[in-house]
């Protein structure tokens, strides 16, 4: 998976709450392989009508946001079902990290393991941030996960925590299957050793 | 924000405030799901089904056993056939319109009365809408083909 170091991306705001998971990603999308591009699916059924045509005012469709990197979600962003998909729909949207306020737990996890990081700030930070996104098309947000900060379009420095473990994998761009493999030489000098002790 | 979200939730269910449930017709009915078609949750919607029949303007009603050994326990009680008798499909186990992945949804618009656990807007297929209620609940609502609550209709009032 790709490292997360910094990002400085066009934000787009999605405040509604307690967006769920069926609406990231409808389940008839579930038994697709996971080669195949889920960004396309991304919110489909509500970017785009029942024809295929755009919605015009849904907020990745409008020209200022489009290519949005970050999201700006409202309270319990993806909460509902447990669905790995809703967060690959992210990623292969080109999204790498939504900030809200609080998230769906399972969503929020999941985000970690694969590349896209939830950011947690006060309600009122998001609300002024959303503010500022949509008083200036094209702002921008600035994300430094060494440092655990998001700075505003207006230059305002918010920290965030973030579990230090979680924080590695992000930086090293591993999950915890890459990150175990990376301990491969020790593993394989615990084996010789317990081999030959049980032998 | 919360109102605007309640009004949403109204307008998807196409409801109007202050409409009695008891008035409010069912399309389709599900009875399934993992949490929802055990097999004494089969028995309690036999038993309300028993000697009924399907309303005619319920469209689909389903029976989807939450397991295998669910379907056979619930054939050995002879459960299908009172299902059956009732004008109901008697189906495989599996998620079916709980999840919806393999394609058993609604159309939109259409009304389920589902035993399932979620009513996310789409969950049952996009523009379906979905009221959740217990197996007995779904059973009322196939038998007299709107929301009915079941302690009146076993006491021969509705």
């Amino acid at each position: 998976m790709e490292p997360f170091r910094h990002l400085d991306a066009v934000a787009v705001p999605f405040p509604r709450p307690n967006i769920d998971t069926d609406q990231i990603i409808p389940a008839r999308y579930l038994n697709r392989l996971r080669d195949e591009d889920f960004g396309a699916w991304l919110y489909r059924d509500l970017r785009f009508a029942p024809d295929g045509t755009e919605v015009p005012d849904f907020p990745l469709n409008r020209p200022q946001w489009r290519g949005a990197r970050i999201v700006l979600g409202g309270p319990n962003y993806a909460c509902g079902s447990s669905r790995e998909h809703a967060v690959w729909a992210h990623v292969d949207y080109g999204i790498r990290a939504v900030i809200a306020p609080s998230f769906g737990d399972i969503f929020r996890i999941n985000g970690l393991k694969n590349g896209l990081l939830p950011v947690v700030l006060p309600a009122e930070a998001v609300r002024n941030l959303i503010a500022q996104v949509e008083a200036a098309p094209g702002a921008r947000i600035a994300i430094d996960l060494p440092a655990q900060t998001v700075t505003g379009p207006d230059g305002a420095v918010h920290a965030f925590e973030i579990d230090p473990f979680a924080k590695h994998c992000l930086l090293e761009g591993l999950d915890e299957l890459g990150f175990t493999l990376g301990l491969e030489e020790e593993i394989a000098a615990f084996e010789r050793r317990y081999g030959r002790e049980n032998a | 924000m919360r109102r605007e979200a309640m009004l949403r939730a109204l307008d998807y269910m196409g409801l109007t405030p202050g409409t009695p449930l008891e008035e409010v017709a069912v399309d389709r009915v599900f009875i399934g799901s993992c949490t929802n078609s055990r097999i004494e949750d089969l028995r309690a919607a036999a038993a309300v089904v028993r000697g009924r029949k399907v309303a005619p303007g319920v469209r689909h009603a389903w029976v989807v056993p939450g397991s295998t050994p669910v379907k056979r326990q619930a054939e050995a009680e002879g459960l299908d056939a009172v299902f059956r008798a009732a004008g109901f499909e008697w189906r495989e186990p599996g998620c079916s319109m709980c999840l919806g992945t393999n394609g058993e949804i609604g159309a939109p618009g259409e009304r389920v009365a589902s035993t399932s656990n979620r009513n996310f807007v789409g969950r049952q297929g996009p523009g379906v809408r979905t009221h959740l209620m217990s197996p007995a609940m779904a059973a009322a609502a196939a038998v007299t083909g709107r929301l009915t609550d079941v302690r009146r209709l076993l006491a021969g009032e509705a």
